[in-house]
Protein backbone atom coordinates (compact mmCIF):
# COMPACT_ATOMS: atom_id res chain seq x y z
CA UNK A 1 0.00 0.00 0.00
CA UNK A 2 2.55 2.54 0.63
CA UNK A 3 4.86 1.46 -2.23
CA UNK A 4 1.39 2.14 -4.34
CA UNK A 5 1.00 5.82 -2.41
CA UNK A 6 5.22 6.71 -2.88
CA UNK A 7 4.52 5.43 -6.89
CA UNK A 8 1.81 7.72 -7.18
CA UNK A 9 3.72 10.74 -5.95
CA UNK A 10 6.19 13.14 -7.44
CA UNK A 11 9.65 13.08 -7.81
CA UNK A 12 9.71 15.56 -5.01
CA UNK A 13 7.67 13.56 -2.54
CA UNK A 14 9.64 10.25 -3.54
CA UNK A 15 12.91 12.00 -2.60
CA UNK A 16 11.43 12.74 0.40
CA UNK A 17 10.55 9.57 1.29
CA UNK A 18 13.36 7.87 0.88
CA UNK A 19 15.79 10.34 2.76
CA UNK A 20 13.35 9.94 5.37
CA UNK A 21 13.54 6.16 5.45
CA UNK A 22 17.09 6.33 5.03
CA UNK A 23 18.18 8.75 8.15
CA UNK A 24 15.83 6.83 10.15
CA UNK A 25 17.21 3.54 9.34
CA UNK A 26 21.05 5.24 10.39
CA UNK A 27 19.83 6.81 13.03
CA UNK A 28 18.61 3.24 14.53
CA UNK A 29 21.66 1.28 13.54
CA UNK A 30 23.86 4.15 15.92
CA UNK A 31 21.42 3.88 18.69
CA UNK A 32 21.55 -0.47 18.39
CA UNK A 33 25.70 -0.17 18.24
CA UNK A 34 25.95 2.49 21.71
CA UNK A 35 25.27 1.48 24.49
CA UNK A 36 22.73 4.33 25.60
CA UNK A 37 19.44 2.22 25.90
CA UNK A 38 20.14 1.26 29.79
CA UNK A 39 21.33 4.89 30.34
CA UNK A 40 19.33 7.37 32.23
CA UNK A 41 20.75 10.30 31.09
CA UNK A 42 19.86 9.28 27.88
CA UNK A 43 16.45 9.04 28.25
CA UNK A 44 16.59 12.21 30.38
CA UNK A 45 17.71 13.82 27.29
CA UNK A 46 15.21 12.00 24.99
CA UNK A 47 12.44 12.86 27.84
CA UNK A 48 13.18 16.96 27.58
CA UNK A 49 13.29 16.65 23.32
CA UNK A 50 10.27 14.65 23.75
CA UNK A 51 8.52 17.81 25.42
CA UNK A 52 9.97 19.97 23.16
CA UNK A 53 8.49 18.36 19.93
CA UNK A 54 4.85 17.59 21.71
CA UNK A 55 4.24 21.61 22.80
CA UNK A 56 5.92 22.45 19.64
CA UNK A 57 3.52 20.10 17.77
CA UNK A 58 1.04 20.62 19.65
CA UNK A 59 0.97 24.82 18.42
CA UNK A 60 1.83 24.04 15.11
CA UNK A 61 -1.49 21.77 14.83
CA UNK A 62 -3.64 24.60 16.29
CA UNK A 63 -2.47 27.20 14.02
CA UNK A 64 -2.97 24.76 11.33
CA UNK A 65 -6.74 24.23 12.33
CA UNK A 66 -7.02 27.74 12.54
CA UNK A 67 -5.36 28.43 9.19
CA UNK A 68 -7.40 25.92 7.19
CA UNK A 69 -10.42 27.76 8.78
CA UNK A 70 -9.78 30.97 7.76
CA UNK A 71 -8.63 29.50 4.36
CA UNK A 72 -11.92 27.98 3.90
CA UNK A 73 -13.96 30.79 4.59
CA UNK A 74 -11.81 32.74 2.38
CA UNK A 75 -12.70 30.07 -0.55
CA UNK A 76 -16.80 30.12 0.64
CA UNK A 77 -16.56 33.98 0.51
CA UNK A 78 -14.54 33.84 -3.46
CA UNK A 79 -17.00 31.34 -4.35
CA UNK A 80 -20.75 32.41 -2.97
CA UNK A 81 -20.01 35.83 -4.12
CA UNK A 82 -19.73 36.30 -7.46
CA UNK A 83 -22.76 33.07 -7.52
CA UNK A 84 -25.10 35.15 -5.59
CA UNK A 85 -24.27 38.49 -7.34
CA UNK A 86 -25.54 36.61 -10.74
CA UNK A 87 -29.04 35.52 -9.05
CA UNK A 88 -29.23 38.42 -7.81
CA UNK A 89 -28.66 40.56 -10.92
CA UNK A 90 -30.96 37.86 -12.55
CA UNK A 91 -33.78 38.73 -9.93
CA UNK A 92 -33.32 42.42 -9.98
CA UNK A 93 -34.51 41.91 -13.92
CA UNK A 94 -37.34 40.32 -12.82
CA UNK A 95 -38.49 42.12 -10.52
CA UNK A 96 -38.52 45.33 -12.91
CA UNK A 97 -40.12 43.02 -15.61
CA UNK A 98 -43.22 42.58 -12.84
CA UNK A 99 -42.79 46.38 -11.92
CA UNK A 100 -43.53 47.46 -14.84
CA UNK A 101 -46.46 45.64 -15.34
CA UNK A 102 -47.67 46.76 -12.01
CA UNK A 103 -51.35 45.70 -12.30
CA UNK A 104 -51.98 42.10 -11.15
CA UNK A 105 -48.46 41.37 -10.27
CA UNK A 106 -47.90 42.00 -6.91
CA UNK A 107 -47.95 38.57 -6.04
CA UNK A 108 -44.85 37.83 -8.31
CA UNK A 109 -43.19 40.35 -7.03
CA UNK A 110 -43.75 39.42 -3.11
CA UNK A 111 -42.50 35.88 -4.32
CA UNK A 112 -39.69 37.25 -6.10
CA UNK A 113 -38.45 39.73 -3.02
CA UNK A 114 -38.52 36.82 -0.75
CA UNK A 115 -36.18 34.51 -3.05
CA UNK A 116 -34.11 37.95 -2.79
CA UNK A 117 -33.99 37.91 1.00
CA UNK A 118 -32.92 34.21 1.30
CA UNK A 119 -30.09 34.97 -0.73
CA UNK A 120 -29.51 38.12 1.09
CA UNK A 121 -29.40 36.38 4.28
CA UNK A 122 -26.98 33.97 3.56
CA UNK A 123 -24.43 36.24 1.53
CA UNK A 124 -24.46 38.62 4.55
CA UNK A 125 -22.55 36.20 6.86
CA UNK A 126 -19.76 36.38 4.13
CA UNK A 127 -19.64 39.65 3.91
CA UNK A 128 -18.60 42.94 6.19
CA UNK A 129 -18.19 46.72 6.18
CA UNK A 130 -20.93 48.32 3.87
CA UNK A 131 -22.09 45.28 1.90
CA UNK A 132 -22.94 44.15 5.25
CA UNK A 133 -25.11 46.86 6.47
CA UNK A 134 -26.62 47.28 2.76
CA UNK A 135 -27.72 43.55 2.67
CA UNK A 136 -29.10 43.59 6.65
CA UNK A 137 -31.18 46.90 5.65
CA UNK A 138 -32.43 45.48 2.56
CA UNK A 139 -33.68 42.22 4.23
CA UNK A 140 -34.96 44.32 7.00
CA UNK A 141 -36.68 46.47 4.44
CA UNK A 142 -38.32 43.44 2.22
CA UNK A 143 -39.19 41.69 5.58
CA UNK A 144 -41.22 45.12 6.75
CA UNK A 145 -42.78 44.23 3.52
CA UNK A 146 -43.86 41.18 4.13
CA UNK A 147 -45.29 41.85 7.49
CA UNK A 148 -47.38 44.42 6.36
CA UNK A 149 -48.59 42.13 3.30
CA UNK A 150 -49.32 39.35 5.99
CA UNK A 151 -51.48 42.15 7.90
CA UNK A 152 -53.16 42.82 4.67
CA UNK A 153 -51.26 46.10 4.22
CA UNK A 154 -50.98 45.28 0.58
CA UNK A 155 -47.31 46.45 -1.15
CA UNK A 156 -47.67 49.46 -3.02
CA UNK A 157 -46.05 50.49 -6.33
CA UNK A 158 -43.88 52.54 -4.40
CA UNK A 159 -42.18 50.79 -2.06
CA UNK A 160 -41.46 48.08 -4.55
CA UNK A 161 -39.69 50.68 -6.81
CA UNK A 162 -37.84 51.97 -3.62
CA UNK A 163 -36.88 48.78 -2.68
CA UNK A 164 -35.89 48.04 -6.49
CA UNK A 165 -33.77 50.79 -6.26
CA UNK A 166 -32.01 49.39 -2.62
CA UNK A 167 -31.30 45.90 -4.65
CA UNK A 168 -29.80 47.61 -7.41
CA UNK A 169 -27.54 49.30 -5.28
CA UNK A 170 -26.17 46.22 -3.54
CA UNK A 171 -26.02 44.35 -6.75
CA UNK A 172 -23.70 47.33 -7.48
CA UNK A 173 -21.62 46.83 -4.33
CA UNK A 174 -21.54 43.14 -4.35
CA UNK A 175 -19.96 43.44 -7.76
CA UNK A 176 -17.53 46.07 -6.52
CA UNK A 177 -17.13 43.79 -3.77
CA UNK A 178 -16.24 40.47 -6.29
CA UNK A 179 -13.87 42.91 -8.25
CA UNK A 180 -11.80 43.80 -5.46
CA UNK A 181 -11.66 39.97 -4.49
CA UNK A 182 -10.01 38.71 -7.76
CA UNK A 183 -7.70 42.04 -7.43
CA UNK A 184 -6.72 40.57 -3.88
CA UNK A 185 -6.79 37.00 -5.38
CA UNK A 186 -3.97 38.00 -9.01
CA UNK B 1 -14.78 48.70 -16.74
CA UNK B 2 -18.48 49.42 -15.85
CA UNK B 3 -18.66 51.90 -13.94
CA UNK B 4 -21.38 51.18 -11.25
CA UNK B 5 -22.52 54.84 -10.93
CA UNK B 6 -23.66 54.81 -14.70
CA UNK B 7 -25.85 51.65 -13.95
CA UNK B 8 -27.41 53.10 -10.92
CA UNK B 9 -28.26 56.17 -13.51
CA UNK B 10 -30.14 53.68 -16.62
CA UNK B 11 -31.89 51.18 -13.64
CA UNK B 12 -33.21 55.02 -12.24
CA UNK B 13 -34.04 55.85 -16.02
CA UNK B 14 -35.75 52.64 -16.45
CA UNK B 15 -37.82 53.43 -13.20
CA UNK B 16 -39.05 56.89 -14.47
CA UNK B 17 -40.06 55.56 -17.88
CA UNK B 18 -42.07 52.78 -16.56
CA UNK B 19 -43.83 55.12 -13.97
CA UNK B 20 -44.39 57.62 -16.88
CA UNK B 21 -42.21 60.12 -15.40
CA UNK B 22 -39.79 60.19 -18.09
CA UNK B 23 -41.34 61.01 -21.52
CA UNK B 24 -39.38 60.37 -24.58
CA UNK B 25 -39.79 61.26 -28.33
CA UNK B 26 -39.67 60.14 -31.47
CA UNK B 27 -36.67 61.90 -33.54
CA UNK B 28 -34.57 62.94 -35.83
CA UNK B 29 -30.89 62.16 -35.13
CA UNK B 30 -28.50 64.58 -35.32
CA UNK B 31 -26.68 65.04 -38.34
CA UNK B 32 -23.71 64.98 -35.80
CA UNK B 33 -24.03 61.32 -35.12
CA UNK B 34 -24.93 60.67 -39.09
CA UNK B 35 -22.14 62.50 -41.12
CA UNK B 36 -18.88 60.93 -42.18
CA UNK B 37 -19.53 57.59 -40.75
CA UNK B 38 -21.24 54.33 -42.77
CA UNK B 39 -23.28 53.63 -39.25
CA UNK B 40 -26.90 53.76 -39.98
CA UNK B 41 -28.79 55.07 -36.88
CA UNK B 42 -32.22 53.53 -36.14
CA UNK B 43 -34.80 54.69 -33.77
CA UNK B 44 -33.58 57.61 -32.24
CA UNK B 45 -35.45 59.06 -28.84
CA UNK B 46 -34.94 61.91 -26.59
CA UNK B 47 -36.30 62.65 -22.83
CA UNK B 48 -35.61 64.79 -19.93
CA UNK B 49 -34.09 63.98 -16.44
CA UNK B 50 -33.70 66.52 -14.04
CA UNK B 51 -32.71 68.98 -16.84
CA UNK B 52 -30.64 66.94 -18.54
CA UNK B 53 -31.54 65.77 -22.27
CA UNK B 54 -30.52 62.65 -23.04
CA UNK B 55 -30.88 60.45 -26.53
CA UNK B 56 -31.00 56.50 -27.21
CA UNK B 57 -30.73 55.09 -30.40
CA UNK B 58 -29.25 51.71 -32.16
CA UNK B 59 -26.45 52.08 -33.97
CA UNK B 60 -26.04 49.27 -37.09
CA UNK B 61 -22.12 49.64 -38.11
CA UNK B 62 -20.19 47.23 -39.89
CA UNK B 63 -17.69 44.89 -37.94
CA UNK B 64 -14.56 44.09 -39.80
CA UNK B 65 -13.30 40.82 -39.79
CA UNK B 66 -10.78 41.56 -42.36
CA UNK B 67 -10.02 43.90 -44.83
CA UNK B 68 -12.78 42.91 -46.93
CA UNK B 69 -15.02 40.34 -45.13
CA UNK B 70 -17.26 42.47 -42.49
CA UNK B 71 -21.07 41.77 -40.87
CA UNK B 72 -23.45 43.75 -39.08
CA UNK B 73 -23.63 44.28 -35.72
CA UNK B 74 -25.59 46.80 -34.06
CA UNK B 75 -25.38 48.39 -30.23
CA UNK B 76 -27.72 50.65 -28.51
CA UNK B 77 -26.18 54.17 -27.45
CA UNK B 78 -26.92 55.83 -24.65
CA UNK B 79 -26.23 59.57 -24.96
CA UNK B 80 -25.89 63.05 -23.40
CA UNK B 81 -26.87 65.97 -25.75
CA UNK B 82 -27.41 69.62 -25.17
CA UNK B 83 -29.98 72.27 -27.02
CA UNK B 84 -28.40 72.27 -30.08
CA UNK B 85 -29.12 68.24 -30.35
CA UNK B 86 -24.91 68.29 -30.21
CA UNK B 87 -24.12 64.95 -28.76
CA UNK B 88 -21.94 65.53 -26.01
CA UNK B 89 -21.46 62.16 -24.30
CA UNK B 90 -22.27 58.69 -25.22
CA UNK B 91 -22.05 55.15 -23.40
CA UNK B 92 -22.96 51.69 -25.23
CA UNK B 93 -22.69 48.10 -23.85
CA UNK B 94 -24.47 48.27 -20.89
CA UNK B 95 -27.37 45.56 -19.86
CA UNK B 96 -29.00 48.04 -18.28
CA UNK B 97 -29.26 50.30 -21.41
CA UNK B 98 -30.56 48.17 -23.74
CA UNK B 99 -33.73 47.18 -21.36
CA UNK B 100 -34.08 51.03 -21.35
CA UNK B 101 -34.29 50.97 -25.23
CA UNK B 102 -37.08 48.39 -25.43
CA UNK B 103 -38.82 50.19 -22.61
CA UNK B 104 -38.89 53.63 -24.42
CA UNK B 105 -40.07 51.78 -27.73
CA UNK B 106 -42.61 49.76 -26.01
CA UNK B 107 -43.91 53.13 -24.22
CA UNK B 108 -43.49 54.63 -28.21
CA UNK B 109 -45.41 52.57 -29.73
CA UNK B 110 -48.47 52.79 -27.42
CA UNK B 111 -48.37 48.89 -27.45
CA UNK B 112 -49.30 48.85 -23.46
CA UNK B 113 -52.53 50.71 -24.24
CA UNK B 114 -53.37 47.72 -26.86
CA UNK B 115 -52.87 45.31 -24.53
CA UNK B 116 -54.91 46.93 -21.95
CA UNK B 117 -58.00 46.50 -24.21
CA UNK B 118 -57.61 42.94 -24.43
CA UNK B 119 -57.12 42.24 -20.81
Amino acid sequence: MIALWIGSRSMGYKAAFYGAVGLLIVAVAVAWNLDVWGSKSFWDEANKYGLFFTIFGTLFTVGTFFYVGMFGEKLKRRHRIPETHKDLQQLLIEIRQCLKDWKGRENDIIDLLYQVQGHLENVSQKLDGVEKKSANQLVSSIAREGVFYIGRRKLTEEVSWDIQRKLQKFVTQLGAKHQDNEVERL
Amino acid sequence: MNDSRFSNMVARLIEETARGRMAWRLSEPPRSITIGTEDIVGLYFEGVFKGTKFSIYEVRYKHFQDEDIYYWNSTIVLAVVDNDDRVLWTQNNYREINELYDDVRRKASGVDRLLDYFR
